[in-house]
């Protein structure tokens, strides 16, 4: 990963596995999704995801599997959520949330807020 | 290309990331871009491909390995793609790690490996230890005294100081061989059993015992052709009838003393007597200790005992003194240890010099590379993945050099062992163990990094090399800081080599002058050679008397031959050392009425052999014979020390007085002063020196003699005739047919023999400075041609600006002789430094001599020079219209 986004190492971790609790996609399709979601927030080059994916299907958290796209007529790598995937998102989230709870407390706003 | 094993999973990324883009660039398509536009849109948003093609695969688990094999196939192709860099490269490093390497091999047979012998930890030398002095040497009744088991030591045992010739005389011709006499239990103490027959027991070490014999496998193989049934046999030893009880197993040495004549072959008994009260030290000690014993424990033991000896005969033992045990191997490596420490030292400053000359070959390469470096530092390599394969190409030519290193180091071992004296060469080195190739790898991958990381490192930093303009051809002069670390390399390069050459100059400097000393007699066409007379049939003077007598006629008539005589030893062989008293109506202080002189027995006509000068007095003529009065010639150096103001012709001195009642000589008259000759240590001083005839020698004396060293001979002849040894040889078996010679050398050997060691130590280190002084004229013609060519454009500019071709000469050599003078003075620091190591190793020169450095600093300066003329006469002969051009 680039010292750019090395802030949001696990982030980008927790929003790739987000993105897939949707249902299978592809690389470019969750690229897109994450920069639409965040709107644009991010400005990453999705290119960048695909470290983050190879290390995802190392650990066994989606699969990948070739696929011929329903509405174009090319194969594409599509990734899905596996079980052990669902329950690490669970983790994650709580985790995230743990944290943005301790930062809103820092910085003084009520979580409510958030 | 593919040359790691990823197959598949490489080529679905490559699919993968492809159609990610494909994508990405129709999307932009439709969103109203050129094809040209969208392609670079789509590259824009996806990001750097190869960046993220690294990335994922840094994520799979054998990442780490395929960088190293991509590194190793990038190293091995960069050095094939420049063969001139990597083979002269790989030959520096050869050099470096081969000398070093042929060192350590030899320090490692001879300092490292233990002696050859079960528990070799256990086995400790006797030393007499005073105040003022120790002595490794011990008398029969120290020994007796000490040879009682139960002080910590399991077994004792002694040998004699001097190593005998021993001659064979079993078949037709008589043979001398190198023998030891040792007491019982010697093969005990080392632990080591006959292979065949038995070992010498406390009957064979009686006085008066019938004479018993153990062969070492050598001997037994030559002489007796390895029969078994040797064992039991009786040989004529010394005109003795001996039993052979036992054959030394193969492989078999004991290195503790080392015999002129080579190493020991046969083994006798001591048969000391046990009632002696002699103190004269003609045994060394040593001992096995118990389990769980340590020296300090048993040597205290030991001096108690010595002490209680010392209350009953107080000449035996030094009321001071006190008994230190130390390990055989210390004793046996003592007299090589500083000179291969000498060696390895010189070896590491060669391997130094190597290294630095590879990192300044690395340094100018890479600056070539620089281009290369600067795109794959913008294609989104790290810094650390550049240092990491700039570093594997470094180890790739280490490990080639490493080598080719062990090549050179069987070549230079070889030729070592050939010119190495028998201190060094009786260890006989042979293959490389494991650990000393393990050694070689070792040196090798150290030498990589050293000269690897600096230029890796000042390549790859940001302003030199990641950010650089990406053509570096159009930069005008070289970088600045490239340069300034390649002078300082070169710096430290003379520095280095100047350090050695000045060792090896006074080195040089004390090798001439012992050389070109004086001996104090005449060496031309003077011949010598040794016999070994049996002590049964020549033990009493007249015998002996009748031996020289017979022999030196026999000798004479040989054709050629002007003079003729015997001695007891010869100029550069370990001296008799006798005390004497001075009696007589002298007036001499009283302190000085006594002394300790060099001792020589010599047989009439010795001075008029050897050409020594009669300065006072008349010489020892065949007139001096038993029964006439006792005669004495005092060398110029006695005569100075005892008798500075008056003659001391006439004067009477009595030798070996307080030594016991064995030994009482008869007075002596002093009857003549001759010149001082060199004695024993060649090194050393002339040391005041007596001379008696062997016809007037005591029983006791000549007992001892024929005993323990060969009669010695020296033979003045017209000039030197080939075959003067075999005609010898037999003139003197006209007079005993039993009796063989040995050592024909002329004078000139014998003085080159006892310089060897001088001789080798200086070639040695000639050798590896000369080897240093090519490296450092290597690496400055490198840095010099390096230089100018990076300058190219900028000597064109200065050219075409009106500059002369004779001011851009003298600008490059200025720049080269400003790095050699700093070089130097760093150098002449370092100097200062040989001289503490050196001290011991100089004759006549002080470790820092003015004349050694002015030669040593005129030849790097030239060397220096020399190797900077080519580059300097090529930059001044570049044509300035083509310099600019071809920019």
């Amino acid at each position: 990963m680039d010292k750019r986004n090395g802030l949001l190492q696990g982030t980008l971790d927790m929003l790739i596995l987000r993105t897939l609790l949707f249902g299978p996609a592809h690389g470019h399709q969750i690229g897109k999704h994450i920069q639409r979601t965040t709107n644009d927030f991010l400005q990453m080059q999705h290119g960048s995801l695909y470290p983050a994916l190879h290390r995802l299907e190392k650990r066994g958290w989606v699969s990948a599997k070739w696929e011929i796209a329903p509405d174009r007529n090319r194969e594409f790598k599509y990734y899905r959520l596996t079980e052990k995937g669902r329950k690490q998102l669970t983790v994650e989230e709580s985790q995230w949330n743990k944290m943005a709870e301790a930062v809103a407390r820092v910085m003084g706003t009520p979580v409510e807020e958030i | 290309m593919r040359w790691w094993p990823l197959g598949n999973r490489d080529a679905d990324l490559e699919r993968e990331l492809r159609s990610d883009l494909e994508l990405e660039e129709e999307e932009q398509r439709e969103g109203g871009l050129s094809p040209d536009e969208a392609h670079y849109a789509a590259l824009r948003a996806f990001g750097n491909p190869t960046l993220i093609r690294e990335q994922t695969r840094a994520t799979w688990k054998s990442a780490p390995f395929e960088h190293i094999w991509q590194d190793l196939y990038y190293g091995l192709r960069q050095l094939r793609r420049s063969p001139g860099f990597a083979v002269t490269a790989i030959l520096i490093l050869a050099v470096g790690v081969g000398a070093n390497l042929a060192i350590f091999n030899i320090i490692d047979k001879v300092l490292l490996q233990p002696l050859a012998y079960p528990e070799p930890d256990r086995i400790v030398q006797f030393e007499k230890v005073t105040p003022s002095a120790s002595s490794y040497s011990a008398s029969v009744p120290l020994f007796l005294a000490w040879n009682h088991p139960n002080h910590g030591v399991q077994s004792i045992a002694a040998y004699s100081v001097l190593p005998v010739g021993l001659n064979l005389a079993q078949g037709d011709h008589p043979e001398r061989v190198p023998g030891l006499r040792v007491s019982a239990d010697f093969f005990r103490v080392l632990g080591i059993e006959p292979q065949l027959g038995r070992n010498f027991n406390a009957n064979d070490d009686r006085p008066g015992a019938p004479n018993v014999v153990l062969l070492t496998d050598s001997l037994w193989h030559r002489r007796y052709n390895g029969d078994p049934a040797i064992i039991g046999k009786t040989i004529e030893v010394d005109s003795q009838p001996s039993t052979v009880v036992g054959v030394m197993p193969r492989g078999f040495r004991f290195l503790a003393i080392q015999p002129t004549m080579g190493a020991i072959e046969l083994w006798t008994p001591l048969q000391l007597p046990s009632a002696s009260r002699d103190p004269s030290g003609t045994l060394e000690c040593i001992a096995r200790l118990q389990r769980g014993v340590t020296r300090e424990q048993a040597a205290a033991q030991i001096t108690a005992l010595s002490r209680q000896l010392a209350a009953q005969l107080p000449a035996a033992f030094p009321s001071n003194g006190s008994v230190a045990l130390l390990p055989l191997q210390q004793r046996v490596t003592e007299d090589v240890r500083p000179a291969l420490l000498l060696f390895s030292a010189a070896v590491a400053l060669v391997l130094l010099i190597a290294c630095v000359n590879v990192a300044n070959l690395l340094l100018a390469r890479l600056s070539d590379r620089a281009l290369e470096i600067t795109i794959r530092a913008s294609l989104g390599a790290s810094r650390l993945r550049l240092v990491r394969q700039l570093l594997t190409e470094n180890l790739v030519l280490a490990f080639a050099g490493g080598v080719a290193g062990v090549a050179v180091a069987w070549l230079c071992d070889r030729l070592l062992l050939m010119a190495a004296p028998v201190t060094i060469n009786r260890f006989a080195p042979g293959a490389p163990g494991l650990h000393v190739l393990l050694f070689a790898v070792a040196i090798s991958l150290c030498a990589g990094l050293l000269f690897g990381v600096l230029p890796a490192l000042r390549v790859t930093r940001g302003d030199a090399g990641g950010t650089r303009p990406a053509s570096p051809s159009r930069r005008v002069t070289a970088g600045r800081s490239r340069r300034r670390l390649s002078s300082a390399l070169i710096v430290v390069e003379t520095a280095l080599s100047l350090m050695l050459l000045a060792a090896a100059g006074l080195l040089l400097r004390s090798f001439m002058n012992l050389e070109r000393l004086n001996p104090g007699f005449n060496f031309d066409h003077l011949t010598t050679f040794e016999t070994t007379l049996p002590t049964a049939k020549y033990s009493d003077p007249a015998a002996l008397q009748r031996f020289i007598e017979a022999a030196q006629p026999q000798i004479l008539r040989m054709p050629g031959v002007q003079n003729a005589a015997s001695v007891s030893t010869l100029p550069t062989q370990a001296t008799l050392n006798f005390p004497f008293t001075i009696g007589g109506s002298s007036n001499v202080a009283p302190d000085q009425a006594s002394g300790e002189s060099d001792y020589l027995l010599v047989s009439a006509g010795y001075f008029r052999s050897m050409q020594i000068p009669i300065l006072e007095g008349r010489s020892i003529e065949s007139s001096d014979s038993a029964g006439s009065p006792g005669v004495v010639v005092i060398n110029q150096a006695m005569a100075r020390r005892y008798w500075p103001h008056e003659s001391p012709i006439g004067r009477q001195i009595v030798i070996a007085q307080n030594l016991g009642p064995d030994w009482v000589d008869r007075p002596r008259q002093i009857v003549g002063v001759v010149g001082d000759v060199t004695a024993d240590e060649i090194d050393q001083p002339r040391a005041p020196t007596m001379y008696t005839p062997f016809a007037q020698a005591s029983p006791h004396l000549v007992s001892i003699l024929v005993a323990t060293i060969p009669l010695r001979w020296v033979v003045r002849t017209s000039a030197d005739s080939p075959g003067f040894a075999s005609q010898l040889a037999s003139a003197l078996l006209d007079v005993d047919a039993h009796q063989p010679i040995a050592e024909v050398r002329t004078m000139r050997q014998v003085f080159a023999d006892a310089l060897l060691r001088w001789r080798f130590n200086m070639l040695l280190l000639g050798a590896f400075s000369a080897v240093a002084l090519i490296l450092a004229a290597v690496g400055i013609f490198g840095v010099t041609s390096c230089t100018v060519r990076q300058r190219t454009s900028e000597i064109g500019i200065r050219m075409a600006l009106g500059a002369q071709r004779s001011s851009i000469l003298w600008m490059v050599l200025r720049q080269c002789g400003l790095l050699l003078a700093g070089g130097i003075l760093v150098g002449l620091a370092g100097v200062a430094l040989d001289g503490s190591l050196l001290k011991e190793f100089l004759y006549g020169v002080r470790p820092v001599s003015a004349g050694v450095l002015t030669v040593v600093i005129a030849l790097v300066c030239g060397v220096g020079l020399l190797a900077s003329v080519t580059p300097a006469r090529r930059a001044a002969s570049i044509d300035p219209l083509r310099a600019l051009r071809t920019e």
